[in-house]
């Protein structure tokens, strides 16, 4: 394949847009990767009555761990609770309760965590359903898992899922027509090629693939090109924000595309921008498929 | 090999542009076709190319009527024609080894075989020593034997040339007839369309003048 300045700009139009697509997802993936870190570390607190006996609270956990999507249940006594309260409130508890005091206001509680592949709206389900079971129990005096605050953020996931499906919809046609543009131009200018293949008997699907056999080269040299691009790229910020000890829950969180995503990418992009450009060099050649004066 | 019958092409409700036509051009016959611009001789060479379709009347090239001639089946017909055209039409991206192998390449023929009959057809128009050249460094007269040589490589049945010496002086025209008589010898048939009646007069042979879509004049000269 010879290369002229036509076929350089077709390429580098291609790869540019196809790591737009990408970054677009990489940046989609990681934020709602974020809103989901808070998510899996919400847990369910169980506050029990006082004076419940130990195996009764034992019972009630091993009732607890029974329910579906229930990955662990544990007592949080007093003495811990009151450790856990005070390190939150670090140095502005300092001489403000003693730890007497504390374990006295504390009630005790079983603390309860779920599965991490539940998404929000599953985890908020299975939250539901065990405090719709456990509630009747006699030891229990109230429950608390965030019912508000997931609900809320089950409204801006919601939102920015339907969002950014949207922009990669809008992003995808609108790249795949770019490109079929660009590819129309880089016909039109081979208008004089198609007629000679033409005149000599060359078949309709032949002087296709002249062009079709183009743009797959094109369109695989630039996923290669922008996979590997982004990833460098990725790997870099993301050792740039372990070194600087910011936000680690979000950085720990932090993924490139998975293979099942890595493929339905490149699935989409194949489709979207293959077969446009098929469609654009089928109506090019049928239209310059003859004998001009020029 | 041609035949045309009561062929009539027109463009939109009354233009016409040919009327009328019937004529019969027999294997390896050397034709001229003639007549003023506009009178209707690319439509002829359009309509036997099966680029344009007929209004009316039938038309025959090789044996297969091109009003039942499928889509498909058009580029096969195509293989059997040799084109040179006034403007050349080479591939200036390409060679003129390349150019002229081009042909062979849309047939399939093996490597070894094609370089042997393009480097023996290059001998014959005069081309082995630009055949690495690419098109635009070429003069005229050498652009054209490029398109002779590319027209013939595939060993066609019929040779449709329009205008081939238009834009060459009286010395190399002669040399390009030469060439094409040297292969209707060989049983090619050619039909060449033509303003320079000098080439005419100085050859025996059929010629076919149109004049407002009509055939005028069907004779030998």
């Amino acid at each position: 394949m010879k290369l002229n300045s036509l076929k350089i700009s077709l390429f580098i139009i291609i790869t540019l847009s196809i790591t737009l697509i990408i970054s677009g997802l990489l940046v989609y993936k990681n934020f709602v990767g974020f809103l989901g870190a808070w998510n899996q570390s919400n847990k369910m607190n169980i506050y029990l009555k006082v004076d419940t006996t130990e195996s009764e609270r034992n019972k009630l956990i091993a009732f607890i761990k029974k329910q579906k999507s229930v990955s662990s249940a544990e007592l949080v006594d007093r003495n811990k609770a009151g450790l856990n309260f005070q390190s939150s409130l670090k140095e502005f508890s300092s001489g403000l309760v003693t730890m007497d005091e504390l374990i006295d206001l504390i009630p005790e509680s079983i603390e309860v965590d779920l599965e991490n592949s539940l998404s929000l709206q599953e985890r908020d389900q299975a939250f539901a359903a065990l405090a719709q079971s456990v509630q009747e129990q006699p030891l229990v005096e109230e429950i608390n898992y965030g019912a508000t605050w997931i609900k809320k953020f089950e409204k801006i996931d919601q939102v920015f899922r339907s969002a950014g499906i949207f922009a990669f919809l809008v992003l995808l046609v609108s790249i795949s027509y770019l490109v079929a543009l660009m590819v129309r131009i880089y016909i039109d200018d081979s208008k004089q090629e198609i007629e000679i293949y033409s005149l000599i008997g060359a078949t309709r699907w032949s002087i296709y693939q002249l062009f079709l056999k183009d743009v797959f080269i094109f369109l695989c040299v630039s996923l290669v090109v922008s996979f590997v691009v982004l990833f460098a790229a990725f790997t870099y910020i993301k050792s740039k924000l372990v070194t600087s000890g910011l936000a680690e829950t979000f950085i720990e969180n932090m993924s490139f595309l998975s293979f099942n995503e890595i493929t339905f990418v490149v699935f989409m992009l194949f489709v979207f921008i293959y077969v446009n450009c098929f469609l654009t060099i089928q109506s090019s050649v049928n239209r310059l498929n003859q004998i001009s004066n020029e | 090999m041609i035949e045309f019958k009561h062929v009539y092409k027109t463009y939109g409700a009354d233009r016409h542009t040919l009327r009328d036509i019937s004529f019969n051009i027999n294997k390896g016959e050397f034709v001229f076709l003639t007549g003023p611009s506009g009178a209707g001789k690319t439509t002829l060479f359009k309509l036997i190319s099966a680029y344009e379709k007929i209004s009316s009347g039938e038309v025959f090239v090789l044996g297969h009527s091109l009003a039942k001639l499928k889509k498909g089946q058009i580029p096969f017909l195509r293989r059997k024609i040799g084109f040179v055209l006034q403007n050349y039409k080479l591939l200036k991206n390409k060679t003129v080894y390349e150019n002229v192998e081009l042909p062979l390449v849309i047939l399939d023929v093996a490597q070894k075989e094609r370089e042997q009959r393009v480097t023996e057809m290059l001998r014959q128009v005069g081309l082995e020593t630009v055949k690495d050249q690419y098109p635009d460094y070429l003069s005229g007269g050498e652009q054209q034997r490029v398109a002779i040589a590319r027209a013939l490589i595939h060993e066609p049945e019929i040779i449709i040339a329009d205008e081939p010496t238009g834009n060459l002086d009286p010395e190399l025209s002669k040399t390009i007839l030469n060439l094409f008589f040297e292969f209707s010898k060989k049983g090619v048939t050619f039909l060449v369309a033509t303003h320079d009646y000098r080439l005419i007069d100085k050859q025996k042979c059929r010629l076919l003048k149109v004049d407002n879509g009509q055939l005028v004049e069907d004779a030998v000269v």
